[in-house]
Order: structure tokens, then C-alpha cells, then sequence
């Protein structure tokens, strides 16, 4: 089986900043309170939803920020245990939490500011239910979770949580490998950027604008 | 045909259908309406909106059908001039954001945008159920707030628990749909929050002290308490409340089940007077019913003007066809006060001063006459233009006036009721005289002339008239739009066609709303802009044109009595309503929170909750109107029980089948209904299954142009309701040029303007203001208004994402993205008064305060402060901000007007 | 009396001090329970500041001892006799600093009780794999060098393989500097200048506490010092400290220049910290008292305050370190609150087990102290 390269594609133009993919990830992985594998970033002014500049140059935009799934991992390097790894068939970069030993080490090394939580207590749950997916992360104290691009999900064919929900329609996901993928059409047409790409991560996230 | 059958087939037809010749009709039905009122109504409380001639009648009629379409209809528009333009999508804060990899082949590969794709791919439910494990089963129910999104949605259940939801497939995947909110439910539905038993007050009202009954104690209570108070004061002092927090049909309180139950009783109908300005203005030039189009119509719009809608908060999934249609090429305008998201994906942003777009539009059409812009063959075939306006009775010239005689009347072969035929007159340009309408005449569409010693002047005359004051100069005095602006997308929307106007409640929450409506709706018929595919206003929202509202509504013709907002709180402060003795003396609250969602809570606290000797409340969660009731009712929650959806601004029909059983003790509000009608021995209307109601519910009207049946919706899940085309967005108002008014076209100008109903501050109402587009200032966001001197901010609440209304108001993972409430305000604003970004703030007027952060946004303009609405007011630190707003109603339109609402801002020091 | 004197001179240490330390070592035991227990949300770090008090305690023991065992096979390898008496002290604090930094370590991590998969599952590429290589290394190395130094009589010659060895193995405690100056998403660390920052204040370190340590052992006659005796580790100490004075600013000028919009916030938010504060002025007392003790014939007071301001310097040197490493976010944008940015204020827990492990160094020097004879008569 050829390799894959799993990428996420966000139109920038498209997101409204909804935080829905962030929600449908909470909900799928069944994160602690606290915990957000997937953020809603508002690229403006100091506080969420505001514009920068003055009237009448006023800008708003929106990221959203997750594990960017690189192909360089700077978080994979430094784990001492390999509780993190990147796994070569898909390019998904995996995460353990039986293995973690809650060195935190990989929080240091990733340059996506956040993108990689720390359980800092045992896991408390708002939902008097144990909500998502069957298979969803088994969550630990002391450990380090983050985004798993679904990875359960992935496996069995479906997309990831958080993009099927996106009332925008802004978020894609697929095969970097297979050209005619709804991904490599995007990149082809549009032009894109990657967050800290001058660190030499290579994310596997593009955000078109 | 007798006058049953007939009174059935006009209320069940579709507004759009109703010509002329039904409403020449209305005569003769009218004795037999007096008939069905004196029984519905009780003898002790005449109903006077009934009790009157023929115009009544017709103001009864129309309010039903209006009512029935329960107009979310009007939207605005909202342009804003180039220099302006915000470029929300350059993300230049940090270098790194830099476009890095812009592909070297832009541009050439063919093929549609894979997103749109996206849309054409229906969600693959093999794979879906194939995901779902042994353990784990898919319901396809749909989530139901008032958001106007309807989303159909899968809950999947685990060990008899909704574990999650996820979109559920529509047959146009284009309308596949969930939000932030309707993934939340999991831990709504589990939550401590819930009420969990029938229970009765044990304190004072509102201390929240309770004791738990059994719902045999309960149902015994109320019977007995609306029995005594029916037997003491009419069935009439029973009230229930118009409430939005469930669309589904066995659910809702408007025209659901529960309208249903009271309709029976003959108690009264508290009908809401919110979110009607607009269409009450839009339904003045196109009549009663839908004047918008499918929203995925908005993809055949060349340009979209959105005037005070925040789509990508409040209409999250009307975004994405917006988003196509500027991709294809479109033109969208936002026209705003706040640089809001939408505002910043818009090509040109445009500012406005608050509660000012009556005076946008009519600048609009000032330009389109001055360059004309407009459409003369459409004003001449389709609008009232071509009309002669006598000069002394304001009315339409008409054959009698000609011929000075009597008009003809004719029976109706089919009713056996008389017709009046008093056709319109119009101005022939090649008799040089005036003659009757008929096809193949060219009439003048300008000209003042003298018809047998009657002055008459042409409707489209009168409108230039009406308009010409209107400049952009003077436009650009009023709305701060400068003058250039507005001349530039005058032309853009009359020649960069179809233009599509879609506005919404952002205008319509000022007293002079409806002004918005009257003048967009006129602006789009003299270009033609409605009726066509690409062509419309506002966002079409399904409500009651589904419902066979005769039947299931009225069964037997039994209807409560309707009353608004202001009458019952004329009646709160001194039992009457409009002079006569009328008390309310039991409110049932359902799927409505007022205490916290309507205007004027002081009012509802200190006056109208006292003047009730008994409140029940049903809801899921312990709500700040529950607080307040006598016997709270603990309802399921929607996954818990099954009901098909009503409304929703998706052209689909939904059924939904219950996904896991009721919890605690728990019941639908149909269950509710059940027990409550066998213990008031009118058990018979409810002595159904839940599907025998469903199939009672769907208009025959529907089910004889589509085709459609329970079966077919249980079959699919979904039904398309269609009108024109089933492959097709459907048209609104003005398809094929024709209109649901009396002339059958658009009528600009009103021979007898009416109020939007008759209720206590409709007797206020004065015709002569209301003929023609005109602007009147806010009632108070006004620089020149004495209380602007002393409150001068301009007091907005917005619809964001983290809330339906009240709803989803403590739903944990929501709170924890936005924990507490804020007040937007403008950097100019807040350094005026000393306030910086996480400062306590008390918002205040003479009628009341809350306190809430500051958040400093430089997308606010000076003199207007933004509240996210939604929050209990138990979630403030003091006050609330539901005390800020007032229950002044304007006359014609009779609506709520949250956002024309002085206020002032100061730090507070409480916390000291 | 003379037993008694042959047993001051054993045991130089009063057993108050070592109960004390006992004491303070206990509680951290308790403090450390609790973090376990209750969770690490009692600690002052969070998501956007992943490490905190622990790993500048590491890098500050596991530099203490690096330098140490600089200082200490140094008069062995170079044949310096004035220094030959404090290398068996040298080589002793190593092997205290490293148990205890490496308990630094043990008390960071979430999950102690996973630690053996370091070795299980070792990770060759993970820089924190390379000092635990390198702690390794150093304990072996420190342990059968304080040996061979314990047994050793008459000439060092047989003993100077073994001490270029230990001084190779301090100079490697750059090494440590990796863990961090290999972090691409960490500005501030990531420089060339940290594996030499690091060794210079290593040295720093090591001179710092054997000046106290001397000082504070001078009274029972455990070591005989002469009036200048700590001269030349006073000066060793006082160029290392210029050094790293030096090298903040250099770091600073450099920063300053980059002017990228992170580097310049980098300043601010250190010129706002006190700790910075705290390490500036410390490093320049100590630094101006250092070279003037020479002088001025080093009095006991002004050798402990000079000591005493250098390690403040060097601990808060590390505080600061660690702490501008997560100053700063990459991608700063308004999002929903997953913790907070910057080092805070170390919780009572975070105390609680920072000084217990300090209790546990001066513990085993006591101990050490009140065991061995760990100061040589000097010789000719
Ligand atoms: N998430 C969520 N969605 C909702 C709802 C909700 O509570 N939450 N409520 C639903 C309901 S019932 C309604 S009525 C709608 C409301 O939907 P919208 O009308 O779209 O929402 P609003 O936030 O009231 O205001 C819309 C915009 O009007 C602007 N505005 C304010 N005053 C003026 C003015 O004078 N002129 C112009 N041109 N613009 C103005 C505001 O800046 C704002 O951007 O939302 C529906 N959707
Ligand atoms: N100040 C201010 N006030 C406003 C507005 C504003 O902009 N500013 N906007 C106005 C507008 S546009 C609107 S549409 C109204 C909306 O006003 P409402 O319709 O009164 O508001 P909701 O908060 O949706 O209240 C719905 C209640 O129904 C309950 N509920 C939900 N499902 C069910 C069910 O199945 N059965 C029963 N029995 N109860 C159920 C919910 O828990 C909730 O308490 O608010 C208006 N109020
Ligand atoms: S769901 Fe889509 S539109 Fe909403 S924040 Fe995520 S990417 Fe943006
Ligand atoms: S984003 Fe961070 S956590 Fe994710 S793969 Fe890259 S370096 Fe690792
Ligand atoms: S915290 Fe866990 S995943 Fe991260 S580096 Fe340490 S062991 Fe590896
Ligand atoms: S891919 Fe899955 S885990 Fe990653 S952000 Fe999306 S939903 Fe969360
Ligand atoms: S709250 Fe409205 S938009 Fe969100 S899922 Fe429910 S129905 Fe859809
Ligand atoms: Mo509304």
C-alpha cells in the first residue's frame, strides 16, 4: 500500500471563526474539562472576536489550531520514551498516554503554542456521560494528550470529527500523496501558508487565503 | 361548497395563492366567523378584534395568515463604501501568516472548488453505520432551538445514553448542518441541571424553594386552578405564551400541539411581538406570506447586500452559500454599524448609524429614479405604479369612480357568496384617458391628471415624490453613509443583477422597522429584484405554510383568543385590555422563557407576574421564568421523545424518532397536554398517537402539490417542501411577478394601510402616516432625542454563537469558551469613561442596570455598545440587562424594540 | 577533651543542622506526596509553561555538579596544591548535586512510576535521553573518582587519567544546555551560546558553594584555610560570574538587534521580571564583592555574602532561564484560556518539594561531612 500523507486544509476565507470543529473534537474525544485538542484562534485584536486596527482599517480573521501533524516533529525528537511517534504509513503523529511518562518534554519541543495538553489533575468530565466515539482517547493524569487527526476514525475510513461539522464548509482533509484528492486540488489552486513554517516543521496543516 | 368548507380551504391555501377575488369574498363568510368566535371566545370576554364588519374580518384573516407565517421573513442588506473596506481575510498580524506556498499553478486546474463538491457528496451512511459499533445505534432526530436552522442531526446512543450527535444527511447536502450548540446536548441532556420532577412552590414566588408533587398532583392542580378561574373570570383569563424554544409541531407552543390544547380551551394566546417589524413593512408592498427565497437561492445572486444580519454568528448556516456565491463572481455588501466577521468577508464593508436603513433604502431608490435605474416594464406590469392615487380619498381610482356607478356584484358560483367587481382604473398613454386595467393596455406610469373632477396622480409619482427628499446628502446627515457610497451601490444593486437583499433583525429591533421593510421592499419592486431566482429579500424561514393549521391548530374552528405583549400588560396594570374589563389571571409558560428573553423585565417582575394568581412553567431546565411559576412541569428533552419539525430556514420537512427514553420523571410536552386535556374533559383532540397527529398536521394545500404524506417523511427522514420546482430553490414572494395583496402586485403605495394587528397601541395608529416609504427617526438611539442627552449609547444585544436566545445559556463546554457576560464597546467609548478591556462595567438607563466585563472592540462604533444576548439573569453580577429595554410598541408594526434603547456606561465599584 | 576534639574534628557539623535538613527534606517528601496526589494543577505550571521550578532546579544541581568536578580534578590534572585539599569536597558535592538533580527530574515528571521506560524504551534521539546518558556517566565517574581521591596516597599520578576523565565529563555539562538549546519553538533558548552560558555557570556555581562550604566548615577546624587560601577560587568564581554577566548582555544586545516582534517582547518581559532583577543585581554584588575580597584580605562575612549573592545569581539565572522559554507564544492569538503564559509564582507544594530537595543536598553534604574526612591536610 502506497504511503499516505494525511494534511488538513482550512480556508481562511471560508472559516468564521464558529469554534464548531473545536466543540465536535471535544465531544469525539471525549476531552476533560480544560482540555482542547482544537482551538478557534481569532487573528485581530487582543480578545476573541475582535478586529485590529482602527476605523476604517479594521482586519479579523480566524485560525484554528491543532497538532499540525508534522512531517519534521520537533515534539517526536525529544520524547525519551517514544510515547510520541510518527507513524509512516499515514504520516499521522501518534500519541501513547499509557507509554507518556508526563515529562512534558514534547510540550517544550512543539512550537504550536498549545496544541499538545497536560492532564494536570485526573480527568474531570462535564458530561455525566462518557461522550464520543467508542474508541475515544483514554485520557490519564499526568500525561500529555493532543490532537490524534482521529486517527480511529481515519483508520476506518471516515473523516476527522472536526470536519464534517464545519458549517462553513472550511475545512478539508485527505491525501497529500494522491493528487487528485480534494487537498492537492486546494493547494493546487489556492494559495495557502503553514503556521512556523520558517521552524522547519513541515505541518501537514495548510490554511488558504 | 358550504362556508365550513370554505373558511377551511381559505385558511389552508398558501398566502401566495390568495388572489383578489378571495378577498372580495370575505363578506360573505363574515356572519359565519362571528359565529365561530362567539363560540370560541367565552360570552364574559368579547373578543373585539371579531366582533366587528368586514375590515376586522380582513385584519383577522391577515393576521392569521400573517401569524401562521410568522415572518421571520424581512432582511436587510447592508452595504459599505470601498475605502471603508476592512480586509478581514489578509491574517497579517505575525509574518508567519504570509501566503508561503501559493501554488505555481493557480488558477488553470478545472473543475469545481472540491468544497462545493463537498456539498454534492451525501454523508456516506454505510460508513457511518459501519463506524457504529454493536454497542452503539444512530436515531436521525434534529435539534430545535430558535436559531432558524433546523438541523437535522443523528444522536447516537450507547447503553441507552446520547453519547454524541453529528449532521444527518438532507437530500441537497448543501443543507447537511450542526453547530457548536447542537453538539453540546450530550451533556445538556445529563447534566444536574435539568428538572427532574413536578413540583410545587413552597416559598414565595421566585425563592426557589420547592417541594416535589406527582404528576397525578400536579395535573390536578392546574385543572382545578384554570377551571375556577374560567368559571370566575372566562375561559379567556387563561393565557398561554407564544414561546420559540422548540419548533418541533408536537411541541411548540405556536402552532404546536400546545397552541392545539388552548385553541380547545378558548383560553388566550399571548402571542410574542418580536421579530415582525420587517415583514409587517415587506407584507405592506408584497402582502401576507414569504417574501424570501431559498436560501440557496443566494447562489443565483449577482449581488447581496446584507444589512443587519451577522450571518456568520446568528445564521451560521446560511454562511456557506453566501461564501459560493461571492466565489462565483457575487458582489456582497454588508451594510453595519460593528465590523462584525460577516462585515469583514464582505467586498465592501459600509457603516451605518443605528436604526437608519429606512433612510438607506430610500436614498437607494432616490438614486435609482434620479439615474434611472428602475425597471418600467416591471413597475408597469407588476406594481401598483401605473395606479391612479385620488388626490382626496387617497384611495385607488377604481371603474365606480369613473362611472359613478355602483359596482357590479356577482356570485360565486362555487361559494354562493357575493363578489364585488370594482376593477382598477389606470391612465391610458395612447386613449389619453383613464381606463380600466385590462391586458394589452400601456398605462402611464407618470402624470397627475383629472378623471370625472377627480384629481389623480400615479402611485409611481407619488413614490418619487415620497422619495426625492431622500438624497444622498441628506441620506449621508442621517445614516453617517457618505453621499458617493450610497449613489455607487444604488447602481451596483439596479444594474448588477439579480440583487438579492438580505436583511435581517438587526433592523428590524427598532421602532421604526418596519419603515426598513416598507422601503427595501419597495426599493426591490421598482427594479424588479423579487420574485426571480437570485432576486429577493430577507432569508426565507418555513413556519405554518406546512401545518394544516385549520385542523390541527383550530380543530373544531375552536380558537383562543389572541392577544400581544401590550395588551397584557395593560391588563397586568389594570385588567383591561383596549377600555374593556379583561383580566389574565394564569399564564402557562412553554417553550418561552419571558422573564429572561422578553422587553421590560422590571415590568414582568413588579407588575405582571403579580397580577397572575397562578403560573405554570414546562421546561427542560430550571430557567429564570420557571422560577417565578406555581407548578413547574419537568419536560423531556428533544432526543426523548418523537416529533417532526416545523420551522426552519431549510426547505425540508424532519421527523424525528425518539432516541432514548424520558429521564427522571420527565414527559413530553404532548404527554403533558394529554394528561391535562382527559383531566379537563376535553381528551378527545389529544386522543391520538404521535404519528395520527403528525399526519393531521400536514397541509393539504402541501400534500396535494408535492405529494407529501407521514409515510413519505418517515421514509427518508426528510420531505423537500416545494412550491415552483421540486429541483429547484424555491421563490418567494412576486414569483411570476404576482403578489398576495389585494391588487395583486406590489403595492408601493397602501390605499388602506393597516396596522400589523389590532392590539392596544394599534389604537394609535394613524393610516395617513403610513401610505408611503418614508423614514421616522428611533424612538430613542437618536442624537437629537432628550433622552440620547442623557443615555447617549445606543444599547445592542447580539445574537452570537454561544447561545439560542436563553438557551444553551449554562451549557458547560460553551462556558468554558465564554465564561461570563461582556459588553462590547468602541475604543472611544471606553477611554471616554475610563474603562479598559476586563473592567466591571454597569450598563444603565432610568429603567434599570446590569453589570457585565468591558470588552474594548475597535469594531464598535462610538456611541453603540454591544451585548451578547442569552444570559440568565442570575448569571450577571447585579442587575440584568433585560431591565434595560422597554415595552413601547410602535403603532403599526407592534413589535419589540431591543436595540432602540438608550443607555449609558459607567465602571462599576461593587466589587469594592 | 581530646576525644572530643578528635570527634569536633570528625564531625564539623552540628546535628541540629542535620535534623534540620532532615526536617526540610521530610516535608518535601510530603509536598512532593501531595503534588502526586492531588495532581501537578498544585504547582505553578500550565500548558503555555510546561516547565518551571524543577528543571531550573536541575539545571542548576546538574551544573553544581558538573563545575564541581571541574574544580576538583583540576589541581589533580594540573598539579595545583593550593586547590589539591577540595578535591575530594569537589567531587563529593558532585555526586550530592547530581543525586539531587536528578531527583529534580523524578519530581517533574507525571508519572514517576513510568521512569524505568526511559530505559526500557529509550529514546537515542531525545536530548533528555543524552543527559540522562551523561547523569549516568557522571555518577559512575564521580563515585569511583571520590574512591580512587578517598584511598589515594602520596602523588596524583596514578589518579590523572581518571581526573581528565571527570574534568572532560564537567566540561560536557554544555551538554545539558542541549536539552534546551535544541528547541526551535523556544527563542530564547534556542542559541549557540547556551552550552557555554551553561559551563561558565556551572563553574560559577561549584566555586560559589565550596567558598561556603568552606567558610562554613573554617570554624571546626575541619579544613585549615590560611588567610588567602580562597583567593583563587574567589577569583575563578568572580571571572566566571563576569563571564555570564557579560553574556546576558550579549544576549540582550543580540536580541535587541534581531528586532523580530517575539525578541523585542522578549525584552520587555524581561526587563518587567524581577527575577531578572533579582539575577542582575545579585550576579554584579557578588561579582564586585569577589574581587575586592582578595584585596581587602576576605573576611568570613563578606566570603559568605559574596558566595551566598552568587548562587542567588545563579539560581535565579536559571529561574529566568527556564522562564523566558515559554515567555513568549509563538502564536499568540485570543483563543479560549488553556492556561497561562510565563512563569508564575511557585505554589507552597512547588516550595514545598524545591526545598526539600535543597534540604536533601545539605543533608548529604552533612552527613558527608560528619562521615568522611573530606578536606586533605594540605601538603609540603
Ligand atoms: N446563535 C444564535 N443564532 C440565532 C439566534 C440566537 O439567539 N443565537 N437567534 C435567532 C433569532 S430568533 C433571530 S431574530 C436572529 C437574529 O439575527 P441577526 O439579525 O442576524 O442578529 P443580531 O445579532 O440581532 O444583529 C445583526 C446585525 O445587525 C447589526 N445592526 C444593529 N443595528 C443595526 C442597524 O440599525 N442597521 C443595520 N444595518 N445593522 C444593524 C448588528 O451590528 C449585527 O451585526 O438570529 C437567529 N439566530
Ligand atoms: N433584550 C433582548 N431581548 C430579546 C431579543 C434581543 O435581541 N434583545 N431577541 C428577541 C428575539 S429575536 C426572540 S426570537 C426571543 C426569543 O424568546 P424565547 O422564545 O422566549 O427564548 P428562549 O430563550 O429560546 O426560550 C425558550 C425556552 O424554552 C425551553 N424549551 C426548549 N425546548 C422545550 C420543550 O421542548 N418544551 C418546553 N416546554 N420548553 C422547552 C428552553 O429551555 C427555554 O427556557 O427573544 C427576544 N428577546
Ligand atoms: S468549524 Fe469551520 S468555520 Fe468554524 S471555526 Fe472551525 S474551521 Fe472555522
Ligand atoms: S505540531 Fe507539535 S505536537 Fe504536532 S507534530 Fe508538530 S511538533 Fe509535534
Ligand atoms: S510528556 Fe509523554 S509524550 Fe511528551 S515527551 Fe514526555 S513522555 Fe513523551
Ligand atoms: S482531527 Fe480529530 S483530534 Fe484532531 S482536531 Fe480534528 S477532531 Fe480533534
Ligand atoms: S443550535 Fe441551531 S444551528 Fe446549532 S445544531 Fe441546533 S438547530 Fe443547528
Ligand atoms: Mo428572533
Amino acid at each position: 500500500m502506497a504511503k499516505k500523507h494525511y494534511v488538513m486544509v482550512v480556508d481562511t476565507k471560508r472559516c468564521i471563526g464558529c469554534h464548531t470543529c473545536a466543540l465536535a473534537c471535544k465531544v469525539e474525544n471525549n476531552l476533560p474539562d480544560g482540555v482542547w485538542w482544537n482551538r478557534t484562534l481569532t487573528v485581530g485584536g487582543d480578545e476573541m472576536d475582535t478586529p485590529e486596527g482602527e476605523y476604517p482599517n479594521l482586519q479579523i480573521g480566524f485560525i484554528t489550531l491543532a497538532c499540525q501533524h508534522c512531517e519534521n516533529p520537533a515534539c517526536v525528537k525529544v520524547c525519551p520514551v517514544g510515547a510520541t511517534w510518527k507513524d509512516e504509513e499515514t504520516g499521522l503523529v501518534m500519541q501513547d498516554p499509557d507509554k507518556c511518562i508526563g515529562c512534558r518534554y514534547c510540550m517544550v519541543a512543539c512550537p504550536y503554542t498549545g496544541v499538545r495538553q497536560f492532564n494536570f489533575e485526573e480527568p474531570q468530565f462535564a458530561a455525566a456521560v462518557e461522550v464520543g466515539s467508542v474508541d475515544a482517547f483514554n485520557h490519564q493524569k499526568h500525561t500529555v494528550e493532543k490532537c490524534t487527526f482521529c486517527a480511529t476514525r481515519v483508520a476506518k475510513g471516515q473523516e476527522p470529527a472536526c470536519i464534517e461539522v464545519c458549517p462553513a464548509r472550511a475545512r478539508t482533509f485527505g491525501d497529500l500523496n494522491d493528487p487528485n484528492s480534494d487537498v492537492s486540488l486546494l493547494l493546487s489552486k489556492r494559495p495557502y501558508f503553514q503556521l512556523l513554517d520558517e521552524k522547519g516543521t513541515e505541518p501537514s496543516v495548510y490554511f488558504l487565503t | 361548497m358550504n362556508e365550513e368548507q370554505f373558511i377551511k380551504s381559505l385558511f389552508t391555501k398558501q398566502a401566495e395563492t390568495i388572489t383578489p377575488a378571495d378577498v372580495d369574498l370575505w363578506p360573505a363568510i363574515q356572519e359565519r366567523l362571528k359565529q365561530i368566535d362567539a363560540t370560541a371566545a367565552a360570552e364574559e370576554a368579547p373578543n373585539p378584534d371579531l366582533s366587528g364588519g368586514s375590515p376586522s374580518f380582513k385584519a383577522r384573516l391577515s393576521e392569521v395568515i400573517q401569524n401562521l407565517t410568522y415572518s421571520y421573513a424581512t432582511r436587510k442588506e447592508s452595504p459599505m463604501d470601498n475605502q471603508q473596506k476592512g480586509s478581514g481575510s489578509g491574517l497579517s498580524r505575525r509574518t508567519f501568516l504570509k501566503a508561503s506556498g501559493a501554488a505555481a499553478a493557480a488558477v488553470t486546474i478545472a473543475g469545481p472548488d472540491p468544497r462545493t463538491l463537498r456539498n454534492l457528496q451525501v454523508i456516506d451512511e454505510q460508513k457511518l453505520s459501519a463506524s457504529a459499533t454493536s454497542e452503539e445505534t444512530i436515531v436521525a432526530t434534529f435539534c430545535r432551538p430558535n436559531c432558524n436552522n433546523g438541523c437535522r442531526i443523528y444522536a447516537h446512543v450507547r447503553d441507552g445514553k446520547v453519547v454524541k450527535t453529528s449532521p444527518a444527511p438532507f437530500p441537497d447536502p448543501s443543507y447537511n448542518r450542526i453547530c457548536l450548540r447542537g453538539l453540546t446536548h450530550p451533556e445538556q441532556m445529563y447534566s444536574d441541571r435539568r428538572i427532574k420532577y413536578p413540583m410545587k412552590r413552597a416559598g414565595e414566588r421566585g425563592e426557589g424553594k420547592w417541594e416535589r408533587i406527582t404528576w397525578g398532583e400536579a395535573i390536578d392542580t392546574i385543572a382545578s386552578k384554570f377551571q375556577e378561574i374560567t368559571e370566575q373570570y372566562g375561559s379567556t383569563a387563561v393565557a398561554f405564551t407564544q414561546g420559540s424554544g422548540n419548533f418541533g409541531v408536537l411541541s411548540a407552543t405556536m402552532y404546536g400541539a400546545q397552541h392545539r390544547f388552548f385553541s380547545v380551551l378558548g383560553s388566550t394566546c399571548l402571542n410574542n411581538t418580536l421579530d415582525v417589524a420587517v415583514a409587517h413593512g415587506n407584507n405592506k408592498v408584497f402582502g401576507p406570506g414569504q417574501a424570501a427565497n431559498d436560501i440557496a437561492d443566494l447562489r443565483n445572486a449577482k449581488t447581496i447586500f446584507i444589512n443587519g444580519s451577522n450571518v456568520t454568528e446568528s445564521l451560521i448556516h446560511v454562511w456557506h452559500f453566501i461564501a459560493e456565491a461571492q466565489e462565483a463572481g457575487a458582489k456582497v455588501i454588508v451594510i453595519d454599524p460593528i465590523f462584525t466577521t460577516t462585515a469583514s468577508k464582505a467586498d465592501q464593508w459600509v457603516r451605518i448609524r443605528p436604526g437608519t436603513d429606512a433612510a438607506f433604502y430610500l436614498g437607494m431608490m432616490q438614486v435609482v429614479f434620479a439615474e434611472g435605474l428602475e425597471n418600467p416594464q416591471y413597475i408597469h406590469d407588476h406594481t401598483v405604479g401605473p395606479f391612479l392615487v385620488r388626490e382626496d380619498t387617497k384611495k385607488f381610482l377604481r371603474q365606480s369612480d369613473v362611472t359613478g356607478e355602483e359596482p357590479e356584484t356577482t356570485v360565486d358560483p362555487a361559494t354562493g357568496a357575493e363578489v364585488t367587481i370594482d376593477p382598477y382604473v389606470v391612465w391610458s398613454v395612447e386613449d389619453k384617458e383613464a381606463v380600466v386595467l385590462a391586458e394589452g393596455v400601456e398605462a402611464a406610469l407618470t402624470g397627475t391628471f383629472e378623471v370625472n373632477g377627480i384629481k389623480v396622480t400615479t402611485a409611481l409619482d407619488l413614490l418619487k415624490e415620497a422619495v426625492a427628499e431622500y438624497t444622498p446628502e441628506t441620506v449621508e446627515e442621517i445614516t453617517t453613509i457618505p453621499a458617493q457610497t450610497l449613489h455607487d451601490l444604488a447602481v451596483l444593486y439596479a444594474t448588477n443583477t439579480p440583487s438579492t437583499l438580505f436583511s435581517y433583525m438587526g433592523i428590524d429591533h427598532y421602532d421604526n422597522g418596519h419603515l426598513a421593510g416598507f422601503a427595501q421592499a419597495s426599493l426591490a419592486s421598482i427594479t424588479g429584484n423579487i420574485g426571480i431566482y437570485g432576486g429577493t429579500i430577507n432569508e426565507r424561514w418555513y413556519y405554518a405554510d406546512n401545518l394544516d393549521v385549520m385542523n390541527f391548530v383550530f380543530p373544531d374552528y375552536k380558537f383562543p383568543r389572541d392577544i400581544y405583549t401590550d395588551d397584557l400588560f395593560e391588563t397586568a396594570a389594570n385588567g383591561t385590555i383596549k377600555g374593556q374589563p379583561d383580566p389574565i389571571k394564569a399564564l402557562y409558560i412553554s417553550t418561552c422563557n419571558p422573564v429572561a428573553a422578553h422587553s421590560d423585565y422590571n415590568f414582568w417582575m413588579s407588575t405582571v407576574l403579580p397580577s397572575l394568581d397562578f403560573i405554570v412553567a414546562a421546561d427542560i431546565f430550571m430557567t429564570d421564568s420557571v422560577k417565578q411559576a406555581d407548578i413547574v412541569l419537568p419536560v423531556a428533552h428533544w432526543f426523548e421523545f418523537t416529533d417532526m419539525e416545523l420551522a426552519s430556514n431549510h426547505p425540508y420537512i424532519v421527523y424525528g424518532a425518539k432516541a432514548v427514553e424520558p429521564l427522571y420523571e420527565s414527559k413530553s410536552d404532548l404527554d403533558i397536554l394529554k394528561l391535562l386535556a382527559n383531566k379537563m374533559g376535553v381528551g378527545q383532540y389529544f386522543d391520538y398517537t404521535e404519528d395520527e397527529l403528525l399526519q393531521m398536521s400536514i397541509s393539504p394545500a402541501l400534500a396535494e402539490r408535492t405529494g407529501c404524506s407521514l409515510e413519505k417523511i418517515k421514509e427518508d427522514g426528510v420531505f423537500k417542501v416545494w412550491y415552483q420546482d421540486p429541483e429547484k430553490p424555491n421563490i418567494g414572494a412576486g414569483f411570476n411577478g404576482v403578489f398576495g395583496t389585494p391588487s395583486g402586485r406590489a403595492e408601493f403605495y397602501n390605499e388602506n394601510p393597516t396596522p400589523r394587528v389590532n392590539s392596544t397601541t394599534a389604537q394609535q395608529f394613524d393610516p395617513e402616516t403610513d401610505r408611503l416609504p418614508h423614514f421616522d427617526p428611533p424612538l430613542e438611539v437618536w442624537p437629537e432625542r432628550e433622552i440620547a442627552k442623557k443615555y447617549p449609547l445606543a444599547f445592542f444585544q447580539e445574537h452570537t454563537r454561544w447561545r439560542v436566545h436563553t438557551q444553551y445559556s449554562e451549557a458547560a463546554w460553551l462556558r468554558e469558551l465564554d465564561p461570563e457576560p461582556t459588553v462590547k464597546m468602541s475604543p472611544a467609548d471606553a477611554d471616554a469613561r475610563g474603562i479598559s478591556t476586563g473592567d466591571y462595567v454597569e450598563i444603565y438607563n432610568d429603567r434599570g442596570s446590569c453589570v457585565v466585563k468591558a470588552i474594548v472592540s475597535a469594531a464598535l462604533p462610538a456611541g453603540m455598545v454591544s451585548l451578547p444576548k442569552g444570559w440568565l439573569p442570575k448569571q450577571h453580577k447585579e442587575g440584568t440587562p433585560w431591565s434595560l429595554t422597554h415595552m413601547q410598541l410602535n403603532p403599526s408594526s407592534i413589535n419589540q424594540s431591543y436595540f432602540d434603547v438608550a443607555v449609558e456606561v459607567r465602571k462599576w465599584n461593587g466589587d469594592k | 577533651m581530646n576525644s572530643s576534639i578528635a570527634q569536633s574534628r570528625r564531625k564539623p557539623v552540628n546535628p541540629l543542622w542535620i535534623a534540620a535538613a532532615a526536617v526540610v527534606t521530610v516535608a518535601g517528601v510530603v509536598a512532593w506526596v501531595v503534588q502526586l496526589t492531588q495532581g501537578m494543577s498544585t504547582v505553578s505550571l500550565s500548558n503555555l509553561t510546561p516547565w518551571g521550578t524543577y528543571i531550573a532546579g536541575f539545571i542548576f544541581f546538574m551544573g553544581l555538579s558538573a563545575g564541581s568536578l571541574v574544580l576538583s580534578s583540576l589541581p589533580v590534572l594540573f598539579d595545583l596544591p593550593r586547590f589539591r585539599p577540595y578535591a575530594k569536597l569537589g567531587a563529593y558535592i558532585a555526586l550530592a548535586s547530581l543525586i539531587v538533580g536528578g531527583l529534580y527530574i523524578m519530581v517533574d515528571i507525571g508519572k514517576p512510576d513510568r521512569l524505568w521506560r526511559i530505559v526500557r524504551y529509550a529514546h537515542l534521539g531525545s536530548p533528555m535521553l543524552w543527559d540522562l546518558l551523561l547523569t549516568v556517566a557522571y555518577l559512575i565517574v564521580s563515585t569511583v573518582y571520590l574512591r580512587r581521591l578517598m584511598q589515594a596516597k602520596g602523588d596524583d599520578k596514578g589518579l590523572k587519567p581518571l581526573a581528565l576523565i571527570v574534568f572532560l565529563a564537567g566540561l560536557a555539562d554544555g551538554l545539558t544546555a542541549f536539552v534546551f538549546a535544541t528547541q526551535i519553538g523556544r527563542e530564547y533558548w534556542y542559541s549557540a551560546v547556551q552550552p557555554i552560558a551553561f559551563f561558565v555557570a556551572a563553574v560559577a556555581s561549584a566555586g560559589a558553594t565550596i567558598l561556603l562550604v568552606m567558610t562554613f566548615l573554617k570554624p571546626s577546624g575541619y579544613v585549615h584555610l590560611e588567610c588567602c587560601d580562597l583567593n583563587p577560587i574567589s577569583l575563578l568564581t568572580a571571572s566566571m560570574l563576569g563571564l555570564s554577566l557579560l553574556l546576558i548582555v550579549s544576549e540582550m544586545v543580540t536580541l535587541a538587534f534581531s528586532r523580530s516582534a517575539s525578541a523585542t517582547e522578549l525584552i520587555d518581559l524581561m526587563i518587567a521580571s524581577p527575577v531578572f532583577w533579582v539575577e542582575i543585581v545579585s550576579g554584579v554584588a557578588a561579582l564586585l564583592l569577589l574581587l575586592i575580597a582578595p584585596l581587602r584580605g576576605g573576611g568570613t562575612a563578606q566570603t559568605v555574602t559574596s558566595a551566598g549573592l552568587a548562587l542567588v545569581h545563579l539560581a535565579a539565572k536559571r529561574l529566568t532561564f527556564v522562564g523566558m522559554g515559554f515567555a513568549v507564544e509563538n502564536i499568540d492569538y485570543a483563543g479560549v484560556n488553556i492556561g497561562s503564559v510565563g512563569a508564575a509564582m511557585p505554589t507552597l507544594v512547588e516550595f514545598g518539594v524545591a526545598l526539600g530537595l535543597l534540604g536533601l543536598f545539605i543533608l548529604l553534604l552533612t552527613v558527608g561531612f560528619n562521615s568522611f574526612q573530606l578536606v586533605d591536610e594540605p601538603r609540603g
